[in-house]
């Protein structure tokens, strides 16, 4: 991975999310968004990566992502994701989920919804009573969905000034992580190590189903859903592995993957080529894992033919690929580990990497050590 | 702190009331100031006071955004650097080395690139002013490691080594291009007779040390027509050890010592012969040979004295090279150390004769020689050493009651007044190890600044500059390691200070950690004093702090920030949180707390809360007995939910019987057993039945009989109705069980 550029932004970086392209069009990945964490004050950033097309002559971009705008955020950025092209919601660890409009035409950004005390402590009276910080965000236009350490579970309407449904001590431990797994359902991550599967169909505040790790609760902090296979999910948790779950079947992960030496904070498939994962994690690493099967074992055969191999192993393999992906490479319960092939993407280990987005060719991450990572070029 | 070469600057605190009377404390890398309720005179009216506590932080420049990009980037650098060593020897480290070098220098460009473009665009002049000066610190430092880089750290030959010089000289002074341009231009480059002014204005920011090593490099090409021969001794200038001295030249520029050209110029030039060679750099040719024979003669171990006299004659740069030497001579003797000293009084200088005094001062302390030393530092006129001896005196005292070299101490004299604790030793007073401290600690930083021409920037920026570049030096293996005597080297010490310096900073802590990884001695106390101070305002960032502690073993640390998490929770009524942390931290006494919690819970409400962290406790539950009773009285509930009554009821009847439960519980585990009693099924056997009834006598039998009759006679009762109850059901159970063992056994 040569072509990735590093921006020292002199904050710490939480968050980092690709503004969605509009579907259909054929544009690339050109804006991100960043939020900074423990800085005395602390910012949602818009940043460009320039324009796409502007390639010179030794076949380099020129310059890095620059600054578009930004505005002050009240508390860390805990999570952040694009509602639709303009509006980004902002979780903060003072409890409060914002929703910030982008003015393309003067590049500014501006309030346009907040909810303060989406989440909040009801101890005895003691003084830190009160907030409690936010933890995650999910997005399905026109629904926001927010967990907390509180424990609680919030659904939002972006027109509403007020919660649409609440679950109050949906988990005794602090929520880390949520997505959606078909539109009424959502999954959950606790610091006990389960998954948890809410139905807002239903009433009550009981989970349709708890999945869980063995024993050891170890805590899970990212959870991430297989883009065409709803039922395969992702975690990551504090030993840094790498679980694979079917929710539809069993209470126990697929495959448990050791990876990182830390937390892993987290994963993500690739929206488009799910073959493809990536994880970042505490220890400052970004990985990519590559499970697109036996491309090594058909090159391999195709390279015995002669020199013309090459070009049409490749062709071939990527056909594969397609019909590979409709069965899942993740699931298949082959105990053959090294079918995943497994690449480091930052040259030098840092401090930890706390986010990563991908959108077509195009990865970004944000670094406790103030700086954020771009590539254009992954699968280069 | 008379050590300090001029006085200290005066800084106002905008907002204080300077009438009032302040207090303050200081911090790592602050200090807190606040008024107090005392008044300077006695005015009977009270000024309405100020409510606020000032925060004043030392430096600045870690608060600038620019420069925490500098931070954060050399700290990639600097963690990359401490990884290399090692396995790389020889050519290849050296060029590693060269590397690092290079890259601290182009993040120190860049900053100062982006500083100055700030600048540029200020709209305020004052903070202009700022930003234009911050640029100039940044070249400075960028100007001295570009030499440093060049002298010490890529060592090259004379040949391209004069021309990295000049290319030094090109990128830092801008105002000589043209005349650079010519210089270059030249046949040869050294030749020209624009080439010294070069030098010299390339010298001007730079400190006599500077100017000579530069000078002396520069040089080394003329060496050639002197006579041929070995050289034995090299005559090493200001800062640079004399290895690297012999490192310079081992290219092979073969020369005997200076003796003939330095004579034979001399003699030409007292013949009016030559043209005096005005050097633009301030000295000609005959001084240039003089000095070079006469550091010649101070390389030797005895005739140093001889080159006193040369150096007499060298107009210009003839006592600060005299200056430079003199200080290196090794003081064997107390009767050469008078002969140094007598040289040094004579030419008035009191520089020299102070750091003599203070190094036969520190010998005679390590040699246990109070008195000896206390006169040495009086002779000095050394304030913070007098302090230090002292104190060393106060100390014996202490422990032996007695003075020692009490007539010295008597006899003190005027000289008394040198210091606040001389003076107070020659009143015999107590003692105060607090001022002590203070005191080490500035003539440390003061004996830095006096022994290293290098670090003059340490008043300019913060700590960042010195630390890591005697850190890049020191892999180089360039420092002579100064052990201070607090045992830690230079090296340390400056990056301890820098490190401390991110801690107090609000979010650069966690590049600190790094920074004390790589002190051996002292870092880890350090980063165990700072991390527990660090605000945990969320869960991920306790985790982020809880993982840099478990990476390094700091179990206390690790306990008690789990332990501040637990607490947190408890107050925030998440009592699964809690639970969950105190186990994180193996912390017994928190998890019977917080398990009593849930059991309270449980009698107040009938119905567990947080069930998915009770029902897969695991071996956790092992924990505390009390959390092993909540977990298995849960799995008792489960039990009886799942009609598995059996199980239930042995599992019940060991918990009373193996004393897990809590006395206070037993009456509601006797009462849980009542439906199991009524089943249609005997589910308790016979042998069963008789542990419960046991069990429940013995409850009844040390009930709390100190109640005051009358006022709560009723739950009395109620009590004894479910006692009578039980003992009810338990009779009939037993009979029940009995018979259907008898029959089965019969049958």
């Amino acid at each position: 991975m040569e072509d990735i550029y590093a921006k020292f932004v002199s904050q710490k970086i939480s968050k980092t999310r690709w503004r969605p392209v509009p579907p259909g069009s054929l544009q690339t990945a050109d804006t991100f968004a960043a939020g900074s964490w423990d800085n005395e004050e602390n910012y949602v950033s818009l940043w460009s990566i320039g324009d796409f097309g502007n390639l010179d002559s030794d076949g380099g971009f020129e310059g890095d992502h620059q600054l578009l705008c930004d505005i002050r955020h009240h508390g860390d950025v805990m999570d952040l994701q694009f509602f639709d092209q303009e509006r980004i919601v902002a979780a903060s660890s003072t409890g409060c989920v914002t929703v910030f409009l982008h003015h393309p035409n003067n590049q500014t950004l501006s309030v346009s919804q907040q909810w303060t005390a989406a989440h909040y402590h009801t101890g005895p009276g003691s003084p830190s009573c009160g907030s409690a910080p936010c933890t995650g965000i999910v997005c399905s236009n026109p629904e926001i969905v927010t967990v907390g350490e509180d424990g609680r579970i919030n659904l939002f309407r972006v027109d509403h000034k007020e919660a649409v449904r609440t679950i109050d001590n949906a988990d005794s431990s602090t929520l880390h992580a949520v997505t959606f797994l078909r539109t009424p359902e959502i999954l959950t991550v606790n610091s006990i190590g389960q998954l948890k599967i809410w139905d807002f169909r239903k009433q009550g505040n009981e989970p349709s189903q708890i999945l869980s790790l063995t024993g050891d609760r170890v805590p899970l902090h990212c959870v991430d859903r297989h883009p065409n296979q709803q039922h395969v999910v992702a975690t990551g948790g504090q030993d840094g592995m790498l679980s694979i779950w079917d929710v539809r079947q069993g209470t126990m992960p697929v495959s448990l993957l050791k990876a990182h030496e830390a937390e892993m904070w987290e994963v993500h498939f690739h929206p488009s080529n799910p073959d493809h994962l990536f994880t970042c994690s505490e220890d400052g690493s970004l990985w990519h894992w590559d499970a697109s099967t036996d491309v090594p074992e058909k090159s391999s055969l195709f390279n015995q033919g002669g020199r013309n191999s090459t070009f049409l192993s490749h062709s071939i393999s990527s056909q594969t690929n397609v019909h590979q992906s409709l069965i899942s490479s993740w699931l298949s319960t082959d105990p053959a580990k090294d079918r995943i092939e497994i690449t480091s993407l930052l040259p030098s280990r840092t401090l930890s990497v706390n986010s990563l987005d991908i959108l077509g060719p195009c990865l970004v991450c944000g670094t406790d050590s103030e700086a954020i990572y771009v590539t254009r070029q992954l699968f280069s | 702190m008379e050590e300090l070469d001029g006085e200290p600057t005066v800084t106002l605190i905008p907002g204080v009331n300077s009438k009032k009377q302040m207090c303050f404390d200081w911090g790592p890398g602050e200090m807190l100031v606040c008024e107090t309720s005392f008044n300077k005179k006695e005015k009977s009216e009270t000024e309405p006071g100020c409510p606020f506590i000032y925060i004043i932080r030392k430096d600045i420049d870690v608060y600038s955004q620019i420069l925490r990009k500098l931070f954060n980037e050399s700290h990639g650098i600097f963690v990359g650097l401490q990884r290399i060593e090692e396995e790389l020897t020889g050519k290849s480290r050296k060029a590693q080395l060269v590397r690092v070098s290079k890259n601290y220098r182009s993040v120190i460009r860049a900053c100062m690139e982006e500083m100055h473009q700030v600048a540029i665009a200020a709209k305020d002049p004052a903070s202009g002013r700022q930003f234009s000066s911050q640029v100039s610190i940044l070249s400075a430092m960028e100007l001295i490691w570009n030499l440093c880089e060049i002298l010490f750290i890529e060592v090259a030959p004379a040949g391209p080594l004069l021309l990295h010089l000049l290319d030094w000289v090109r990128l830092h002074v801008c105002e000589v291009d043209s005349l650079l341009a010519d210089v270059l231009g030249s046949e040869n480059p050294s030749k020209h007779e624009s080439f010294w002014k070069l030098v010299s204005i390339s010298c001007r920011p730079g400190l006599p040390a500077f100017y000579l090593m530069v000078f002396k490099a520069l040089w080394l090409p003329y060496k050639g027509w002197s006579k041929g021969g070995s050289r034995d001794q090299s005559g090493g200038y200001g800062t640079k050890p004399g290895k690297d001295g012999g490192d310079l030249d081992k290219d092979g520029i073969a020369l005997s010592n200076w003796w003939f050209v330095a004579h034979l110029t001399d003699l030409l030039d007292h013949c009016k012969l030559l043209q005096s060679h005005n050097l633009y750099f301030g000295s000609n040719m005959r001084e240039f040979l003089l000095l070079e024979y006469a550091s010649g003669l101070f390389a030797h171990h005895s005739l140093w004295q001889l080159g006193v006299d040369y150096f007499d004659y060298c107009p210009e740069l003839g006592r600060v090279s005299l200056e430079l030497h003199i200080e290196r001579i090794p003081l064997s003797t107390e009767q050469k150390a008078l002969k140094v000293l007598r040289i040094c009084e004579q030419r008035q200088m009191t520089e020299q004769v102070r750091s003599i005094c203070k190094i036969l001062a520190m010998k005679a302390v390590r040699n246990n020689r109070l008195g000896s030393a206390l006169s040495w530092s009086i002779r000095a006129k050394d304030a913070a050493f007098a302090t230090l001896v002292s104190d060393r005196f106060l100390k014996d005292y202490c422990e032996r009651g007695s003075f020692s070299d009490l007539d010295l101490i008597d006899n003190l004299g005027p000289a008394m007044m040198l210091s606040d604790r001389l003076t107070f030793l020659g009143e015999s007073l107590g003692s105060q190890p607090q001022t002590f401290g203070i005191v080490r600690s500035r003539s440390l930083a003061a004996t830095l600044r006096v022994d290293h021409p290098v670090y003059p920037l340490i008043a300019l920026s913060n700590w960042w500059f010195v630390a890591h570049l005697t850190d890049l030096l020191d892999h180089c293996k360039l420092l002579q390691s100064h052990n201070l005597y607090f045992g830690s080297n230079m090296r340390e010490f400056l990056l301890l200070e820098y490190a401390s310096g991110l801690f107090a900073h609000h979010s650069l802590w966690q590049l600190g950690v790094d920074y004390f990884d790589y002190c051996p001695e002292l870092g880890r106390v350090s980063l165990e004093l700072h991390i527990e101070r660090i605000p945990l305002s969320t869960e991920q960032k306790a985790l982020k702090v809880l993982r840099i502690c478990e990476q390094r073993q700091m179990t206390e640390q690790v306990r008690s920030i789990c332990k501040i998490l637990a607490m947190k929770a408890v107050r925030n009524n998440r009592l699964g949180s809690a639970l969950s942390w105190s186990i994180r931290a193996k912390d017994a006494a928190f998890a019977t707390l917080v398990s009593d919690r849930f059991l309270k819970d449980y009698c107040e409400r009938g119905s567990f809360s947080d069930l998915d962290l009770i029902d897969n406790l695991g071996p956790a539950m092992m924990l505390s007995d009390r959390l092993t009773f909540l977990g298995k009285y849960r799995e008792f509930h489960r039990f009886y939910g799942e009609k598995r009554l059996t199980d239930a009821a042995s599992l019940l009847l060991s918990l009373m019987t193996s004393q897990i439960a809590p006395r206070s519980f037993w009456v509601i585990l006797l009462i849980d057993a009542l439906p199991l009693l009524e089943e249609k099924e005997v589910v308790f056997s016979a042998e069963q039945t008789y542990e419960l009834m046991r069990c429940l006598e013995d409850f009844a039998s040390r009930r709390p009989l100190w109640r005051e009759p009358g006022v709560q006679r009723l739950q009395e009762d109620v009590e004894n109705t479910k006692l009578e109850m039980l003992r009810l059901a338990l009779a009939r159970n037993l009979g029940r069980a009995i018979i259907k063992e008898g029959s089965l056994e019969g049958s």
